[in-house]
């Protein structure tokens, strides 16, 4: 190991030639100091240029001349400076936001963009989050890059992502590079992610940089808010079931900032009554129920993520970044039954993620930055069910029943990354991280607390327990890239990336490449192509379609190998100039070792189409995915569906996503999105046969006459209808001396389609159970939101 | 003056009007009559008459459950003796055969669609001894019952047991009913299955309520009793409802059943299909042990003994 680095560090330096000087520093935002992700050095008399990393600083070393810099970002008025370079420099730029953006401001290079070597990446402001029409006003990340090619959502509303038909646990989610095991509120309608605290998202869909792994099918790398660092600002929003609010400002000018964003839901306000007015509307209560007095149930959520930055000088900083999320639903229901006993049944749930990082990175030489973090994250799901009998005429003995089921996971990461530019040829990004996992797949508590009537002996307490017991695992990983300018047409962005965990007894090491490229054929056109292989060594045991608390991540065992995916994918791009950026990209990806309950292989292909519009009045894109998407589990002892390829769940053909935004004034925005994708696939048995009997005369078995078996006759066998919707919205926005204020209405689902969210059979209205009609059930009708925020 | 509307008032109704109004639809779906598959079923058990049922498959919307195929032919051998089919009512085909322990049976069908085979043996029926009832809480009204009996297992033999516990009802209040058990609860299942004392206890829990019912089922293997005599014991929880009128009576049934493996994995199958009937799962494949047709042809025999909980004290 040492003789590779040494080399490593021998080699770079050979690379860079002799009178060159460098140009480093970081690029801000002028307003309120947040560093800017992505924005592009470029000396216009050479061509050659850099690109700001995740923390805004930008190296680029270039011959000893007079340089000519244009610094520009998309958003911001670019600046262009002219010097004399005889020896290194530090150049700290500041943009300014630009009140209108037009052609102009777009020439920075940006991951999936036609002059970037990386591609099947792509990047989402939070204006354009904002301004898609959402649902019960909570502008959703998740949701919005569901309108991307190759991104589909599980099921109505959902914000699992399903990303080139992968599954929902084989994304990786990233909060300012920390891994957040659970993404979802509510069942899965709404993100962790609160769109305030958000600075910047950049989601891969393959070719996959070196610096990322772990998971087969998506990486969704998210940065927070740093903080103004020159005054307090702030907003606070109200949305139809949540409130929320954002403040951030300086500690020490310039020097120490924060950024705190909390979000709440108050949707029991609403559900509560819901829930009461069905429980009221009940049959007729159980014989042995005289009365059921009492509810109390109820449900929410809420985010906060916090961030406070240090600057302790222009080479230097430190970021501490935390995250808490929950979600919990409890109720609670007395009965008093014919006997006078006074029970309560009680259940709760609660979930959620914990995340916390320490980050500090330096600028050790111009064209060596170095950054070192700790970070640690969980993820909890507890659920509790009780029974409290009270003492009565019948019984003076109280007795109380409960179970406890836990299940979890946390990790803790030791990580260092360096980001090295020894000409502006190379930028070369490579480290080192360890990671500490405890798993906890399922732990079963429960208690009795009880006088024994029956021993006559006294109280009986009792505590059971049924425990998978804590399961650590270490996961080790390095890895190297490069982006390589071979020639002004053609650049490559190759790497490694070598992993090795250890569970139990079992070990198991992974070098997976990672190659993409892209050849220049003119100054907007471009052709790219890329491989990359990815290992996953946890599982998201899961028996629904909807995201569930009680859903297990579980490590890779001696006989669970870890899942393996290889993707091929190669694109077109061009940039139609002052008009739009288009692409078409396809793809082909081979999974192995897949989990559903089986061990399998997984199919997948297909080709997106991306037309986009980043800045004047009219922007939006438009974005269809033809692919498809098959299991096939044929080994033995792992078969399923008879050891015949059968389609995914999520396999759809067509997957259409318009989105279009209009600034009709600056006080008034619209938007609308249209969306179409074929139906999921779904196992429907629509041939039955009687369950066998032993007794000939035994019509009805003591099961009720006519029980029957279906006969599944091939999994996902049948396609539910198709899916399509229309949502619009409206920004109305007004500005007053101190603040401003954004009024936001949105429709969803505008002409009421009723898409499926599930089919069942019917058995309603019939004697004997038999089935009726096969039923469509569709959650969400014609939905108007509004929302107010207020920016101070 | 600016107007409040209460929640209650306005926005509720409105709320609940625009999610209710269109959750659910009709998708009309049509029978495809060339889709239909042929089904045999045989569970002989001893000192039965041998038949199986023996159809088509029906769509899922047509209430009839019988859908007779013409034409077919069926043989039974039993230990190497062929017989045919001397009778047939509703699909029910009959045999001039007297299962018994320790067959050795076969199935032979042949239609215009193709031929289905099949075949099986008979377990011997489980030897129970030492049998006794007891109430475990006399004078209290929802409390149960001890049943202990002593499980004879036969050496050299696997073993596939089910034990199941009915109840049959009879009073004013309900109808005169009683449950036999043709699944098993695999998570309870477990409970059993990894038991390592001979001494094999049940709780409470072993009575599960569903669907307004209550009743039990259990299953285990003989591995870790292989040749040696078992104590069971159960505890049965008292159903006495003491809003019936009376006259009423409970008899309870304790079950033990030695399963064939295709007879256990129908069990399993067939459990798993019906558990996994929820909105969010997908129903899985009953599984067939013949050749040509869905179904299962596999034996079983039971020894059993019944109380009356009003007798006992």
């Amino acid at each position: 190991m040492k003789r590779f680095i040494a080399i490593l560090f021998c080699m770079f330096p050979l690379l860079v030639a002799a009178q060159n000087y460098t140009i480093s520093g970081t690029i801000t935002d002028a307003s309120n100091g947040e560093t800017l992700i992505g924005a592009t050095v470029v000396d216009t008399r050479s061509g050659k240029g850099a690109v700001t990393n995740l923390y805004g600083r930008y190296s680029l070393t270039l011959r000893s001349d007079s340089v000519s810099l244009k610094v520009s970002f998309v958003g911001y008025e670019p600046q262009t400076f002219r010097l004399k370079l005889n020896r290194n420099r530090n150049l700290h730029i500041k943009l300014k936001p630009s009140v209108m953006l037009d052609e102009v401001t777009i020439t920075a290079e940006r991951a999936g963009d036609t002059r970037s070597a990386q591609m099947s990446a792509t990047e989402m402001t939070m204006e354009k989050i904002k301004s898609v029409p959402v649902m019960f006003g909570e502008a959703d990340l998740i949701k919005a890059l569901q309108l991307m090619p190759g991104v589909q959502s599980g099921s109505e509303g959902n914000s699992g992502m399903h990303v080139r038909g992968g599954g929902p646990d084989e994304n990786l989610f990233l909060l300012d590079g920390v891994p957040l095991y659970n993404v979802s509120h509510m069942g899965g309608f709404f993100s962790a992610f609160n769109t305030d605290a958000i600075k910047n998202v950049t989601l891969y869909k393959g070719s996959f940089p070196a610096r990322f792994g772990g998971r087969l099918s998506a990486v969704l790398d998210v940065t927070q808010n740093n903080g103004n660092d020159r005054e307090l600002h702030g907003n606070l929003s109200v949305g139809l079931i949540s409130a929320k609010f954002n403040l951030e400002g300086p500690i020490v000018k310039e020097k120490t900032t924060f950024s705190i964003s909390a979000r709440r839901t108050y949707a029991e306000l609403l559900l509560i009554p819901v829930i009461m007015r069905f429980m009221d509307a009940d049959e007729e209560p159980a014989p042995d129920v005289v009365s059921r007095a009492k509810y109390d149930a109820g449900y929410w959520f809420y985010d906060l993520n916090a961030k406070i930055t240090h600057k302790f000088n222009d080479h230097s900083r430190l970021y501490l970044s935390f995250y808490s999320g929950d979600d919990k639903l409890h109720g609670k229901v007395n009965t008093v039954t014919s006997l006078g006993e006074d029970m309560y049944l009680g259940f709760s749930t609660q979930w959620g993620n914990l995340v916390s990082s320490l980050r500090w990175n330096y600028a050790l030489t111009p064209r060596l930055f170095f950054n070192l973090s700790a970070s640690y994250t969980q993820y909890h799901n507890d659920i509790l069910g009780s029974v409290e009998k009270l003492a009565s005429p019948s019984d003076p003995h109280p007795s109380t029943v409960s179970g406890d089921y836990k299940s979890g996971i946390k990790e803790g990461t030791l990580r260092a990354d360096f980001d090295f530019t020894p000409n502006p040829d190379h930028d070369v990004k490579f480290g080192a991280y360890f990671t500490r996992h405890w798993f906890s797949p399922e732990v079963v508590e429960g208690s009795i607390d009880y006088f024994d009537s029956i021993q006559m002996e006294g109280a009986l307490r009792m505590d059971t327990s049924r425990n998978a017991g804590v399961i650590p695992a270490n996961d080790i990983v390095a890895f190297i890239e490069d982006d390589w300018s071979i020639t002004e047409a053609v650049k490559l962005n190759a790497g490694l990336h070598l992993s090795a965990f250890k569970v139990q007894n079992s070990f198991y090491p992974s070098l997976q490449p990672r190659i993409s490229g892209r050849v220049m054929l003119s100054p907007d056109l471009s052709v790219k192509a890329g491989y990359a292989m990815m290992t996953q060594y946890v599982h998201l045991l899961s028996t629904t379609s909807v995201t569930l608390p009680t859903d297990l991540w579980v490590p890779v065992t001696d006989r669970v190998k870890p899942m393996t995916s290889h993707q091929v994918a190669a694109g077109v791009f061009y940039t139609l100039s002052g008009i739009a950026d288009l692409s078409v990209e396809a793809y082909y990806k081979h999974m192995n070792n897949i989990i559903e309950y089986r061990d399998g292989a997984t199919f997948l292909y297909g080709i997106e189409f991306l037309a986009q519009r980043d800045f004047g009045d009219l922007s939006g894109w438009v974005g269809y995915t033809w692919s498809r998407t098959t299991h096939l589990f044929d080994r033995p002892g792992q078969v399923i569906n008879g050891g015949r390829e059968f389609p995914a769940k999520y396999d759809r053909r067509h997957d259409l996503s318009i989105v279009l935004s209009y600034k009709i004034s600056p006080t008034i925005d619209v938007s609308a999105t249209w969306v179409y994708s074929t139906g999921n696939a779904a196992s429907l048995a629509t041939r039955t046969y009687p369950v066998a009997q032993e007794d000939p005369d035994d019509y009805d078995n003591g099961l009720g006459y006519g029980r029957t078996i279906s006969d599944v006759e091939g999994r996902n066998n049948y396609r539910m209808p198709d899916y399509h919707r229309l949502d619009l919205g409206a920004n109305f926005h007004r500005q007053w001396k101190r603040c401003r204020r954004t009024i936001d209405v949105s429709i969803y689902n505008v002409y009421n389609r009723q898409n499926p969210y599930m089919l069942y059979r019917s058995t309603r209205d019939t004697y004997r159970n038999y089935p009726t009609a096969l039923v469509q059930l569709s959650l969400f009708p014609i939905l108007p939101s509004a929302g107010y925020t207020l920016y101070f | 003056m600016r107007h409040k509307f209460p929640i209650s008032n306005f926005q509720f109704p409105v709320l609940l009007l625009l999610f209710f109004a269109s959750c659910e639809k009709v998708i009309p779906i049509d029978d495809d009559p060339s889709a239909a598959k042929l089904v045999l079923n045989g569970l002989p058990v001893p000192d039965s008459r041998a038949f199986v049922y023996f159809a088509h498959t029906g769509f899922f919307l047509d209430p009839s459950t019988d859908h007779p195929v013409a034409g077919a032919s069926l043989t039974l051998t039993a230990n190497g003796i062929p017989y045919t089919s001397d009778s047939v009512s509703r699909c029910r085909y009959f045999f001039p055969y007297t299962v018994a322990e320790g067959d050795t049976l076969g199935i032979h069908v042949s239609t215009p669609q193709g031929d289905i085979y099949g075949q099986t043996y008979v377990p011997y029926r489980p030897r129970l001894t030492d049998i006794a009832v007891a109430n475990r809480a006399p004078g209290t009204a929802l409390r149960y019952y001890r049943a202990l009996f002593t499980l004879h297992d036969l050496p050299d033999y696997r073993e596939y047991y089910n034990l199941t516990v009915s109840v049959r009802d009879s009073g004013l209040r309900r109808n005169d009913w009683q449950r036999t058990i043709d699944t098993i609860d695999t998570v309870r299942t477990t409970y059993f299955l990894l038991a390592e004392n001979p001494e094999i206890t049940g709780s409470n829990s072993l009575v599960i309520p569903m669907m307004g019912y209550l009743y039990t089922r259990n299953l285990f293997l003989d591995s870790a009793i292989n040749g040696q005599p078992c104590r069971i014991a159960l505890d049965i929880l008292n159903i006495v409802d003491t809003n019936e009128i009376p006259p009423f009576k409970h008899e309870y049934t304790v079950t033990l059943q030695s399963l064939t493996p295709a007879r256990l994995r129908y069990l399993i199958d067939v459990s798993r299909q019906t558990s996994s009937g929820n909105f969010f799962t997908e129903q899985s494949q009953v599984r067939s042990n013949l050749d040509g047709a869905l179904g299962v042809f596999a034996g079983a025999a039971s020894s059993s003994f019944s109380f009356n909980p009003d007798t006992l004290r």
